[in-house]
């Protein structure tokens, strides 16, 4: 254990001395302040928190990533290019003490740089909403709606799926099935369709919509948010009514309005609606006599309850990024130990980059890359490809499993939470997977790598 | 020097391979030898004959491609091997920004050595090379030579069974030179095991009980070096403070004796003798207070059991190998 320490604080000495620390910590305050400041937004004040909070922070962030995978490739594989390693292996120390040692200095830099960015970016915002530079009103919406921690809540949906497959059988009964074609890949259009079909709305139709509430503060305002589609061409806007209904079906809040479809809404709730918790039942009557509507199934209908403040969001959002930064330090810290400099760097950008891509991976790993789309669903070997490059994305899958989940920038800036069990999700996933494989693989190379073999 | 072993190497012969696997260098072939402990063990050979490769494997850092090696009786690289070793590589692989008393701290804590020992150690061993007046610079600003001093420090931090040093007196002045075969000889009489490579064949004559000559990775010769260096069937006679009358004389009773093959000449001194006394005048002229102080082998080196060192001349045994820097 002291010896690990002992090679932390080296390579803490490392950074400091090499001037990694002075350089990385100057473009994080160029990054952090002056970037908001040149950056142009477009006048409101939630136009503001968002280009603070998602372009510096988010420039901040990438160049984090890039300084650790750099930094955490060099901190051993620099070592074994100039051969100190030689002199550090022949003394009693253990594989896992130095691999563990040099990582953890990566994590502890990591941690400081993003304390520091966040730190700098809050006090930077802080002021540049600041009494009197903004009406009341602004600021009022900054306190209720955009500096807080939300939860967003969508409806609980019927059962979609039985009603999905018995369509589907009921069309291969009646014949209208094109050959060869896979059930299974025919079914999540079944699916998909069925889901869809919840959130439409006839002309002078009305639906109702179950939304169980979270446990959240009953006294901060809540926030009903919507998106619609129309089924006619034009763009006029469309009459509709909400109600919002208690468990006992007493009406707690209801408004008449003309909305346009494709733009995002969100309209303030009384409070007593947040506070007749736990459970409350939306309906929306399509007003208008010729157009259907349809609310965007994914996030076309979500209620908005305050769940914690914007200090526990900053701190959750910053060790969820912590951790993220420190899989890619592993993965760095490992890819040095078996591949010299450069090609480590490589190594680890590739990381990186399957990492910033983890949405995509995710998706293709569970629903496989539709290649029956592009190609026709009538090539029976299509399949097979399908079934393989799907196989290859859930490999790549358990790598990127820690970069998984929604942006954490843009929760930050929206006022949406970001949960503790997803910070101790990430952190057992970074453990048990990309983490620990790196790891592993780390100190198979100190133990199985001659140290010595580097060509004089 | 009678004991188990402290290295033995049975047939080992080391292949280094390209990246697709095949072999490119035959770099240690075929190589058995044994180190007693308490002995000066030499390898000897030319540039890339191999010696390097053959220390690494003793050590762990490359593995044979077959035949097997033994250290104290474990494998190479154990960790309770290395906790008894010290090893000073061909060239001064430091941290650059360290400076040479974090550097030295740095292995003593590898070694787990208690604070106050280590510092204890550290001084000492800086005071031994010469180096306390430089022990807060960054050795990435040493000479070569000063950089050599700080491995050999480095190298005998944990006080070891067992010394490993490539090339000891490369980059070493003469001056250097000395001291280390000194030491060594110093270390050597505590009961320490060294084993050293060497091209400069003074050095290894000075220092070694027994030599093993490389080449093209093959042994060559092994044994005592006075039994490889001696000739049975020469003798010689050394005469002092006869008139050169006299010497003649008695060259012509042993030609009459012994017949045709007797040489009369005057033996020379060394190159490194003559050197050392030189500079040794040189500072005595300078006055007193020059002359560096005559500092003892770091204490816990020269441990409570210390006997006689071998040297010639005691008073040029291992003062500071550098001189300090004139106030
Ligand atoms: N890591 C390595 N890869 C390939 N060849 C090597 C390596 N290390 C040493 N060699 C080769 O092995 C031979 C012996 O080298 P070495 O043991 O360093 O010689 P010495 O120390 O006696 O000068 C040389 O031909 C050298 O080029
Ligand atoms: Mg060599």
């Amino acid at each position: 254990m002291k010896r690990l320490w002992t090679i932390v604080v080296l390579a803490m000495r490392s950074a400091v001395r090499l001037r990694l620390v002075a350089t990385l910590l100057g473009l994080v305050v160029v990054l952090s302040l002056a970037l908001p400041a040149v950056i142009q937004h477009d006048g409101t004040i939630e136009g503001l928190v968002r280009v603070v909070q998602t372009y510096s922070l988010g420039a901040v962030s990438l160049m984090l990533a890039l300084a650790v995978i750099w930094s955490s490739c060099g901190s051993l594989a620099l070592d074994i290019q100039a051969r100190q390693i030689q002199l550090v292996m022949v003394k009693p120390i253990q594989p896992w003490e130095l691999w563990c040692g040099k990582w953890i200095a990566q994590v502890l830099l990591a941690g400081v740089m993003l304390a520091c960015s966040l730190a700098l970016t809050w006090a930077m915002l802080s002021w540049r909403v600041r009494a009197g530079s903004w009406t009341e009103e602004d600021r009022r919406k900054l306190v209720d709606q955009i500096l807080v921690a939300r939860q967003s809540v969508v409806p609980t949906l019927p059962d979609f799926e039985a009603r999905a497959r018995a369509r589907m059988e009921e069309d291969r009964a009646a014949g209208r099935w094109p050959e060869g074609l896979d059930p299974k890949a025919a079914w999540p259009m079944y699916r998909d369709l069925a889901r869809t079909e919840l959130f439409l709305i006839e002309p002078g139709g009305q639906r109702a919509y179950d939304v169980t509430l979270p446990k959240h503060d009953p006294t901060a305002p809540a926030q009903l948010e919507f998106r619609f589609l129309k089924s006619t061409l034009d763009l006029e806007a469309v009459e509709l009514r909400w109600v919002i209904l208690a468990a006992d079906g007493q009406e707690l809040w209801s408004t008449n309005g003309v909305w346009l479809p494709r733009r995002p809404y969100a309209l303030p709730l009384p409070s007593h609606v947040a506070a007749s918790a736990p459970y409350v039942r939306v309906v929306l009557f399509n007003r208008h006599d010729r157009a259907a509507i349809l609310l965007d199934p994914d996030e076309g209908l979500r209620l908005m309850v305050r769940v914690g403040t914007v200090n526990g969001n900053l701190v959750r959002a910053g060790l969820l990024l912590w951790v993220r930064l420190a899989v890619l330090a592993a993965i760095g810290v490992s890819a040095g130990a078996w591949f010299s400099m450069p090609v480590a760097s490589l190594v680890g950008l590739a990381m990186g980059l399957m990492a910033a891509m983890a949405g995509y991976i995710f998706a293709t790993a569970a629903h496989g890359p539709a290649l029956g789309e592009i190609f026709g669903y009538d090539r029976p070997w299509l399949g097979t490809v399908e079934q393989w490059w799907r196989r290859y994305f859930v490999v790549l899958s358990w790598f990127t499993t820690p970069f998984r989940g929604a942006s954490v920038l843009e929760r930050l800036a929206t006022g949406t939470v970001i949960p503790w069990g997803e910070v101790g999700q990430a952190v057992v996933r970074a453990l048990v997977g990309a983490g620990l494989i790196a790891a592993v693989l780390g100190m198979l190379a100190l133990t199985r790598r001659e140290l010595g073999g580097v060509q004089e | 020097m009678t004991g188990q072993p402290v290295i033995v190497a049975e047939r080992v012969t080391k292949i280094f391979r390209d990246f697709w696997g095949r072999p490119r260098v035959r770099a240690v072939d075929d190589l058995s030898f044994e180190v007693r402990p308490g002995e000066v063990f030499g390898l000897l050979g030319p540039n890339g004959s191999g010696k390097s490769t053959t220390i690494k494997m003793i050590l762990g850092l490359l593995r044979p491609t077959a035949g097997a090696l033994r250290v104290f009786g474990h494998t190479p690289g154990a960790r309770r091997v290395r906790a008894r070793l010290g090893y000073l590589p061909e060239e001064s692989y430091l941290y650059p920004y360290l400076t040479a008393e974090e550097t030295l701290d740095f292995f003593g804590r590898l070694f787990d050595l208690a604070p106050q020992e280590r510092r204890r150690r550290v001084s000492e061993l800086l005071e031994m090379v010469g180096l306390a007046h430089a022990r807060r610079r960054p050795v990435g600003e040493f000479s070569k030579g000063m950089a050599r001093r700080v491995g050999l420090a480095q190298a005998l931090i944990n006080d070891p069974d067992l010394v490993v040093l490539d090339e000891p007196t490369s980059g070493l002045d003469p001056l250097g030179c000395r001291q280390v075969k000194d030491l060594i000889r110093t270390l050597a009489a505590r009961g320490k095991t060294v084993l050293l490579s060497s091209h400069l064949l003074a050095d290894v004559e000075d220092v070694c009980d027994r030599i093993l000559v490389l080449y093209n990775g093959r042994r060559q010769a092994m044994g005592p070096i006075a039994e490889l260096l001696e000739d049975p069937e020469e003798f010689r006679i050394l005469l002092r403070g006869v008139s050169p009358e006299v010497a003649a004389r008695i060259a012509e009773t042993a030609r009459a004796m012994a017949g045709r093959d007797v040489q009369l000449d005057h033996p020379r001194r060394r190159l490194e003798d003559f050197f050392l006394a030189v500079i040794r005048q040189a500072a005595a002229e300078a006055g007193p207070g020059t002359t560096p102080p005559a500092t003892p082998v770091a204490q816990y080196l020269a441990g409570p059991s210390r006997s006689e060192p071998p040297s010639e001349s005691p008073d040029d045994k291992l003062r500071p190998l550098v001189q300090p820097p004139l106030p």
